[in-house]
């Protein structure tokens, strides 16, 4: 059967990194009495997949990863037999059983909620106003004609226009939820003592990749202040599939086929 | 709120592999350090993987946090790039667990599994904010306790160290915890700690020796300069092996480490006697531990770790007798569940051709000897009961199995040897291919075989019968080196074989550190503030510095590698009663010279002086009237 795992990892976990983290659910299912499925030939390995990596130093409470398991579980048992045999900071939120043609996260993934704090231990560094200055420029970021970034990849650097690749970016959580339609699932994060500047819907998956950080920098250029990756806290709360999906496209809400998200755990789901 | 760490984010996203230093692994101990009475930190002095591979400190961690009044944390050396933010910012070092300064800790255990982690040492003391020298540290440091294989030398670093744990962790380290308390509770000074510990077998606290030299350099006297002191230290033997402490929840790192699997310790101790080799000397007697306890603690420490690889740990696991019993039932347990079974090297036979068969791939694998040396007389020297024949019959058994690739170890600069010893590596790995290529039709043979020859340099250590030896120097071992690749050139096969050897400078530098005394203490001291740390990592290693040490001190490093010992010549390390006596050392360095072999513990005893322990399941037993 295949399942859907979504997860957070908080805290001191954002120093780990990706292939430490899939290590990490590879021996956690090895605690538990959960038969993963192996792959065949002489070095089997678990067929666990993830849905996208995260980069150190971000934390996540939406997270996904897909693997098969030898047998027909119920998915709550599956949550609590797992967040037994881990700590603290990385956990299980919810499991999903899927479809048998159900495709792999990763393939499907096509968009992805952030929440963007700043760092109060950095405060000094960036100045009193700086948060009112983020806040009171979101409107005006967004009214621009084009938001021309730099996208950078391993062979050559071009500018973009990403107006359409935010789909939503809004300062406070109340009106982001009422914007998306969702509950996030991000107790687990510290609300207290990282102070959300906005939240935001991002194109992310396979064919196009915005980061937050590119965002975040192109913001600060416009809003007139200092840009440093060290200020800001983020957390990724959700991942989505497009319904409308193909492949080798993106689509986005004002594209000729709209895209139409569901997060990823209610997606070819049973 | 988020766990709070020690170092900010900006210093943990500027090195690499921050997670090296943030701690909260599968199965760490997690205590309230206000409701303790001891705060032990254990330290391994060299980087996190290396440190985490070590079995060591998962006993005693597990040992010392079995108890509810202590709270066992650990630190590893940070990498030179946290090293200079730390130096730069004043940052104190912290444990892993509570992220606490270690400064503040009751003790800082440091185990010594090296000579060349000495600077390490020192590292670790310098970032933790703690006096290098034991005599500068006041009543709040912590107390310094050095233990491991160096420790049965501690003379080079003697000054360091408030006190050294002489032999096994598991005896006396709680007597040592309640001498604390009771001294803490009796609010006295550092030094009646000390001097309470000293009362303790196996506990050597360097500060209460006086030492005097002779005019050549040697050894004058070694003696106690308090009553507490005892002449002799005993090295510290766990005469129950089954029944001991065994870490069944050992902790899992998120980063890949060295070792990055279950780790079953199947015996202590090594019956063979090679006389090169000083752990076969110092952890005798041989002690085996029950095999069904064995397969239990497989059972329990993968289910506890998740590891998918689980391996055996001993000196000379062909030797430990109920081997194929167990390794068979590792594989038929765990096979099907996708864990692999990682085999120690082992002697080349039917079984264990058989078990690399089921849990390798023999076109990727390669099969491991260590004839060490490659004559027939030199291996009589050091007592290495290994034949050309053993070799030749054990490679020809896993060719026709399929197998191509072999490993070969040597050592160079052994004493006694000659260049006619060392021509004999190349001719045995020649004889090594003359042996597949005569018996493997060519339709079969998958590619040309390979043959991969490795030498060291010898370093003589404490506690072996070549402890009197004189070590090869560099240029010496570099001009044998060189005739070696010469002679392997020669071969009608080099072009199977492949030669590498290990640098030259770094076994000379062990060699003065493994036989020094505590005069090095100061040149040590001397490389350290110079910049010398990470000396086992070659990009770090700095040669030069190490020289200009020995010169500002006023020391010849020649000293202490370049002469034969006479027999009588006193030894820093010799106030440590390890157990094997000096007589049979000596006696041994004699065989040795007359090339001949003595036979190892299971065929018959030798009177080594170790059965005087009455150690369970000891191989001595037999030979106990």
């Amino acid at each position: 059967m295949k399942y859907r795992i979504k997860f957070f990892k908080i805290g001191s976990m954002k120093f780990i990194g990706h292939l430490d983290v899939m290590r990490y659910f590879q021996k956690a299912f090895r605690r538990t009495d959960i038969e993963v499925r192996l792959s065949e030939g002489f070095s089997p390995h678990q067929i666990i997949s993830f849905a996208s990596p995260l980069g150190i130093g971000l934390m996540t409470t939406g997270d996904y990863l897909d693997v098969e398991l030898t047998g027909d579980l119920e998915t709550d048992y599956i949550r609590e037999e797992l967040n037994a045999v881990m700590n603290d900071e990385i956990g299980v939120i919810r499991v999903s059983k899927l479809e048998d043609f159900a495709k792999t996260s990763m393939a499907v993934l096509a968009a992805a909620d952030y929440t963007v704090c700043i760092k109060p231990e950095k405060s000094e560094h960036f100045g009193n106003d700086f948060f009112e200055k983020l806040q009171d420029n979101i409107k005006g970021y967004l009214a621009q004609e084009e938001i021309l970034v730099t996208k950078k990849t391993k062979k050559s650097e071009r500018v973009m226009d990403i107006k359409d690749n935010i789909y939503y970016m809004e300062s406070n959580k109340k009106s982001f939820e009422e914007k998306t339609g969702l509950t996030y699932t991000d107790e687990s994060f510290d609300y207290d003592y990282y102070k959300p500047i906005f939240f935001i819907r991002l194109t992310h998956g396979s064919v196009l990749n915005i980061k937050p950080e590119t965002v975040i920098e192109s913001f600060c250029t416009y809003a007139g202040v200092k840009f440093d990756s060290l200020f800001f806290q983020l957390n990724r709360l959700e991942m989505f599939a497009d319904k409308n999906g193909e492949k080798g496209k993106v689509n986005t809400m004002n594209s000729e086929v709209k895209c139409e998200l569901v997060s990823l755990d209610r997606w070819q789901a049973i | 709120m988020f766990r709070k760490l020690a170092l900010s984010d900006d210093v943990l996203l500027s090195v690499e592999k921050p997670a090296r230093y943030i701690g909260n692994e599968i199965n760490m101990i997690k205590k309230d350090p206000e409701k303790v009475d001891i705060r032990f930190c254990m330290c391994f002095p060299d980087v996190y993987e290396i440190g985490m591979s070590h079995l060591g400190i998962q006993i005693l961690y597990d040992m010392f946090n079995s108890r509810d009044d202590i709270y066992c944390e650990r630190v590893y050396s940070p990498w030179p790039d946290l090293d200079k933010i730390m130096r730069e910012k004043s940052l104190p070092l912290f444990a892993l667990e509570s992220q606490d300064p270690i400064k503040d800790f009751d003790f800082l255990g440091i185990t010594l599994q090296y000579e060349m982690c000495y600077t390490n040492v020192l590292q670790i003391l310098d970032l933790s904010q703690i006096p290098l020298k034991a005599s500068e540290r006041d009543g709040d440091m912590p107390f310094v306790i050095g233990g491991g294989p160096c420790s049965y030398n501690p003379e080079p670093i003697a000054d360091f160290f408030d006190l050294f744990y002489i032999g096994e962790g598991e005896t006396v380290f709680f007597e040592l915890m309640d001498a604390y308390k009771e001294w803490k509770k009796n609010g006295e000074e550092r030094l009646d700690f000390l001097k309470r510990a000293a009362k303790i077998e196996g506990i050597y606290v360097p500060s209460l020796y006086d030492v005097t030299y002779n005019e050549d350099g040697t050894l004058k006297t070694f003696i106690p300069n308090t009553k507490e002191a005892s002449t002799v230290i005993k090295k510290q033997v766990e005469e129950d092996l089954t029944n001991t402490y065994y870490p069944t929840k050992p902790l899992v790192p998120y980063m890949k480490v060295t070792q990055d699997r279950v780790v079953l310790e199947i015996q202590r101790g090594c019956i063979r006697g090679c006389r090169f080799c000083q752990a076969g000397m110092l952890y005798r007697p041989t002690r085996p531990r029950d095999v069904e306890v064995l397969k239990e603690y497989a059972k329990t420490m993968l289910e506890s770790t998740g590891h998918e690889e689980i391996t055996l740990s001993s000196l000379s696991s062909s030797d430990y007798e109920d081997l194929g019993e167990l390794v068979y039932y590792l594989i038929n347990t765990f096979n099907k569940k996708g864990i692999n079974v990682a085999l120690p090297s082992l002697r080349i036979d039917e079984f264990s051709l058989d078990v690399m068969s089921r849990v390798q791939d023999i076109r990727k694998s390669s099969l491991t000897f260590a004839p060490e040396a490659g004559s027939q007389r030199m291996r009589n020297v050091i007592n290495k009961g290994l034949t050309e024949q053993d070799i030749l019959e054990g490679a020809l058994k896993a060719f026709k199995g399929g197998w191509n690739r072999v490993k070969l170890y040597f050592m160079l600069g052994l004493p006694y040897e000659t260049y006619d010893d060392i021509e004999g590596i190349a001719k045995l790995a020649n004889e090594v291919a003359v042996t597949y290529y005569e018996n493997i039709p060519k339709e079969k043979r998958k590619g040309k075989v390979q043959i991969v020859a490795s030498s060291s340099i010898f370093v003589p250590k404490p506690f072996t019968p070549f402890q009197w030896a004189r070590m090869n120097s560099k240029e010496e071992a570099r001009e044998k080196r060189d005739f070696l690749k010469g002679k392997v050139r020669e071969q009608l096969n080099q072009k199977s074989i492949k030669y590498n050897c290990h640098d030259t400078f770094t076994s000379e530098l062990e060699g003065v550190l493994a036989r020094g005394d505590r005069r090095l203490c100061d040149v040590i001291l001397h490389a350290y503030n110079s910049g010398c740390i990470f000396d086992a990592w070659t990009e770090y290693f700095n040669y030069d510095k190490w020289i200009e040490a020995f010169d500002s001190c006023n020391l010849d490093y020649n000293f202490y590698i370049d002469r034969e010992r006479e027999k009588d010549e006193l030894f820093p390390w010799d106030f440590i009663d390890s157990g094997v006596t000096k007589e049979f050392l000596w006696r041994e360095n004699e065989r040795a010279k007359a090339e001949a072999v003595t036979p190892n513990c299971r065929d018959k005893c030798s009177g080594c002086g170790i059965m005087k322990y009455d150690a369970k399941n000891s191989f001595c037993k037999k030979w106990i009237n």
